[in-house]
């Protein structure tokens, strides 16, 4: 007996978290200037739609894993849509977490670049945190569970009480009007905020080990906390953004969120350029989101190709992800991939999943049929 | 001119020589050659002489063996002088084994014990006097006790006063209990020995711990002998489900390591696990607990200490309580606890002797301490290296100025500094009693005076270490204080590097070999922000008042999870 601890199962809470921290990730500062420039006024409303909009493709997706509570997505997908289709659904299901990653890989190079090493390439940091997030995805997930847990807790308290801060700032005059007359930007924003919310994708890995612990209804009830939270954060981010610099400041600064945090002065106190204390709280949330992402590219890798560890599949995928983020060389290419990636997303949960469930359907009343 | 005789072959003489001459001129065997030669041949002679008898020695011992099964080195037979034979082969040349041969009635008896190691006054009250007087021949009851003669087992039930006798066939077995210390009695006509229980030896008292002081509560420490030990464990627990099972290791020394746990406590499976560890352990000799920590530990290669050590009885029984299991090693008084998690290492003895408040505030000031040890250093460099502007800008001026004076980068300064505080710390743990005061006087005015009177070190960094310093003696651990001394180096390196990204880089280095270290299954840091285990932060990361901890630690999976009636609150430390 080599490890007395369980590790075959997490609590209902355990997953809300890991949603949470997955979902987080590096958006909170890389996403916001879009956002605002689709739904300017209305970009909060856009981040509650989409907080709703991607609950709703969680429980779908909680329901298709409860079909199969001893499988994931890579075993079940073949059986549902045959061995090409499924084959395809697993590259889907690994390309939006690759393309997540290297966009994520980037957007943290070049703002670590900017902000803390000018003259330092941005390659440099890359590789810096792709060598961590590998030594971390490349653990077992009661291990990466775990940091995901102590991150929860710990860098996201800091980040969130230093953005806090940036409320004596705030102007709540920027914020008229609230209620928006672009109807259709606001609905378009809501679907644009998926880059914020992704990554709850993972619930159609992670859901064999959680389905025992809990029953359906009481799972979605807990997953909802965990999107209220992950809205409630990105209200904060939004609305302080444009309580601080307008819509029109916002739109054309490339990262409102660290301009908006430099703004702010503590008067007798000594701490200054918060900015720095932003970065620092928020390397620890990018690396918690990279490295779920990676083991999870390296678990449905492992799966597909049936094998028992899936540390080779994480060694194997470092150097591709390195290159995919070397690739996204300038900002027009980076939000091209980031359009793409969204649709391919939006695609996944919003067609490919319902018709998943519809299929679980159609084949059950099949059965049914055939045993008179 | 020189006059020189000198004696030539065949007896020659010659005279008037103008020079010295080398005698193996004239006396070839005299050379230096011929007579390093001949010496080796000699030295070659001795060593093949004396590998020759030990053949000879091992020849003789496996004749010896005769019948005797594979693992023994022989069988007694029912002829004392033979046995005795055999015994006095097997401690040949062990000058400190007595043979005591005295007579039993119309027999012939022979005790066998190790000088110092047995209490020969026990031996004459309860073996001799009794042997010797009940079969006396003015004694009334020499008839019966003859008789009894005849049976080992009747001889130490009716005639022998010891209060632990053992009959033994096995010679192994008999040779291991006289090496322990017991005495071993054969009598003429009987083919088995008695192993009687007279240990006592010299032995340290029961003293206070000399690493686990404690402001308030018990003073008594563990002492090396691990019969004492038990006991002290044993004393302070009228518990039947407390158990100790002891084993031996040490192919050679046949160490003992006793493996303590409450039955209706502890995790299942956990000592099964623990006993199988130390079932693997091959080697020859086991001198102290820290080998057996070597050996069961997932990750020897960490410097994170993964077992817990202890010199204190009350620590360890309040550690079994919460269903972990300790393991006493014969010989050291430092014992071991496991599982070990971050948590139990926060836990100082005096947690519970203070109010629940001022101890949930040193818990706290201990975790920033133990970050503090670690990242301080490497926070400083990389703010002074490369982020400046986020210091208040008057601080930033002063500090410009005082590096200003200083000839090195702040990376060599901090490295130089970490060098001489540990060569400072190195010299006080090693020298004298008497001199470390000297030594640390001598430490704290360099440090603290000479460095930068010297422009060598700027003052800030003194302030700097010397704050890490004292953090990191601040840790109840030792171990895991020098394990946070080990990793301050590589964290100085990566702030040089990549500034306060390298450092955050290092934490969650450091955070993930943390939380991906197990001991004995248990997560070292993550059990610490488990959702399913904040209960624990009650007695974890606070200390809650001893009538709210009700509940065990959940991190150790304590079959009962209620503390029954259990009032004192104590845990693990």
């Amino acid at each position: 007996m080599a490890n007395l601890e369980a590790k075959s199962y997490m609590s209902p809470w355990q997953l809300a978290i890991v949603v949470f921290v997955t979902s987080v990730g590096a958006q909170i500062l890389l996403s916001p200037r879009s956002l605002i420039a689709n739904a300017e006024h209305g970009a909060w409303i856009s981040v509650l739609l989409g907080g709703m909009l991607f609950y709703s493709a969680t429980c779908l997706m909680l329901v298709l894993a409860k079909e199969y509570p001893d499988e994931t997505i890579v075993e079940y997908a073949p059986r549902l849509f045959g061995k090409v289709g499924g084959n395809l659904v697993v590259i889907w299901f690994n390309l939006l977490f690759f393309l997540q990653v290297i966009q994520i890989f980037y957007g943290m190079g070049k703002i670590i670049t900017f902000y803390m090493f000018d003259r330092t390439p941005p390659e440099v940091v890359i590789v810096a945190l792709l060598a961590v997030c590998a030594y971390c995805a490349v653990q077992d997930w009661g291990t990466i569970m775990r940091i995901q847990q102590f991150m929860f807790f710990v860098a996201y308290s800091i980040l969130i009480l230093v953005w806090l801060a940036s409320i004596l700032n705030l102007q709540p005059e920027n914020l008229l009007p609230i209620w928006p007359v672009n109807t259709k930007a606001v609905v378009n924003g809501g679907f644009s905020t998926w880059n914020m919310y992704a990554g709850y994708e993972c619930v159609l890995l992670l859901m064999p080990l959680v389905y025992r612990q809990v029953s359906l209804g009481s799972l979605i009830k807990i997953m909802g906390g965990a999107f209220g939270c992950l809205s409630l954060l990105f209200l904060l981010v939004i609305v302080i953004i444009i309580g601080v610099l307008t819509v029109e400041g916002a739109k054309n600064l490339l990262y409102p969120a660290l301009i908006v945090i430099r703004s702010v002065e503590l008067p007798g106190t000594f701490i200054e350029r918060l900015e720095n204390y932003l970065l620092i709280a928020w390397i620890p949330v990018v690396f918690d989101t990279l490295a779920a992402m990676m083991f999870f590219m390296g678990q449905v890798c492992m799966r597909h190709w049936r094998q028992a560890d899936h540390r080779p599949w994480v060694l194997f995928l470092v150097p591709i992800i390195y290159v995919g983020s070397t690739l996204l060389d300038n900002q027009q290419v980076y939000e091209m991939t980031s359009k793409f990636t969204m649709w391919l997303g939006l695609s996944f949960s919003f067609i490919l999943i319902p018709l998943s469930l519809l299929l679980v359907w159609w084949q059950k009343r099949k059965a049914g049929t055939g045993c008179g | 001119m020189w006059k020189i005789l000198i004696a030539g072959k065949g007896g020659s003489v010659i005279k008037n020589k103008k020079c010295i001459q080398k005698l193996s001129k004239y006396m070839p065997e005299a050379s230096l050659a011929i007579a390093k030669k001949k010496l080796e041949q000699l030295q070659d002679i001795i060593t093949q002489s004396a590998e020759f008898g030990e053949e000879i020695g091992q020849i003789i011992a496996q004749l010896r063996k005769v019948a005797a099964p594979s693992n023994e080195p022989f069988l007694f037979t029912s002829v004392l002088t033979e046995n005795e034979a055999l015994l006095r082969a097997v401690f040949r040349d062990c000058e400190d084994i007595e043979f005591r041969t005295f007579d039993a009635g119309n027999r012939k008896a022979l005790l066998v014990y190790l000088k110092g190691m047995c209490d020969t006054s026990n031996l004459e009250r309860n073996v001799l006097k009794s042997l010797m007087g009940q079969t006396s021949p003015t004694n009334a009851n020499t008839v019966n006790a003859l008789n009894g003669l005849n049976d080992m087992k009747a001889i130490s039930e009716q005639i022998l006063g010891s209060a632990s006798v053992r009959i033994v066939k096995k010679a192994n077995t008999l040779i291991e209990a006289i090496m322990a210390g017991n005495a071993l009695l054969l009598i003429d006509g009987l083919a088995e020995g008695a192993s009687i229980a007279a240990v006592k030896h010299v032995k340290r008292d029961i003293s206070a711990p000399y690493n686990e002081y404690a402001l308030q509560g018990p003073d008594e420490a563990f002492n090396e002998e691990i019969n004492d030990n038990i006991a002290l464990i044993r004393r302070r627990a009228r518990d039947t489900n407390l158990k100790v099972h002891i084993m031996r290791v040490g192919e050679r020394t046949k160490t003992s390591v006793a493996v303590l746990y409450v039955a209706n406590l502890v995790k299942p499976g956990l000592v099964e696990e623990v006993k199988r560890r130390i079932g693997l352990i091959k080697k020859d000799k086991l001198l102290n607990s820290a080998t057996i920590d070597q050996f069961i530990v997932d990750h020897p290669w960490s410097p994170f200490p993964q077992t817990q050590t202890t010199e204190r009885p009350d620590k360890m029984l309040a550690a079994l309580y919460e269903g972990r299991v300790g393991i006493i090693v014969d010989g050291t008084p430092v014992e071991i606890l496991v599982p070990c998690t971050y948590n139990v290492l926060m836990q100082a003895p005096d947690d519970y002797t203070m109010q629940p408040i001022v101890a949930s505030l040193i818990r706290f000031s201990r975790n920033a301490a133990a970050f503090l040890a670690i990242y301080l250093p490497a926070i400083y460099v990389a703010v002074v290296s490369y982020h400046p502007g986020m210091l208040p800008t008057t601080m930033a001026i002063s500090i410009a100025e005082l590096r200003a004076r200083t000839p090195f980068p702040s990376f060599l300064e901090a490295i130089m500094m970490e060098i001489l505080l540990e060569l400072i710390q190195e010299a006080i743990i090693r020298l004298p009693l008497k001199l470390t005061g000297a030594a640390s006087m001598i430490g704290a005015f360099i440090i603290g005076n000479t460095v930068v009177q010297a422009g060598l070190i700027n003052p800030l960094l003194v302030v700097v270490i010397a704050t890490t310093a004292i953090s990191s003696y601040s840790m109840p651990s030792y171990h895991f204080s020098m394990a946070l001394r080990w990793t301050r180096v590589p964290m100085l390196i990566l702030a040089s590097m990549l500034g306060l990204y390298g450092v955050i880089l290092g934490v969650l280095a450091i955070t993930i070999h943390l939380c991906s270290l197990r001991s004995f299954g248990e997560s070292y840091l993550g059990g610490m922000f488990n959702v399913d285990l904040l209960s624990d932060w009650k007695d974890s990361v606070v200390r809650l008042p001893a009538k709210l901890l009700k509940e065990r630690p959940k991190e150790f999976g304590a079959q009962d999870q209620i503390r029954i009636g259990d009032s004192d609150g104590q845990s693990g430390s």
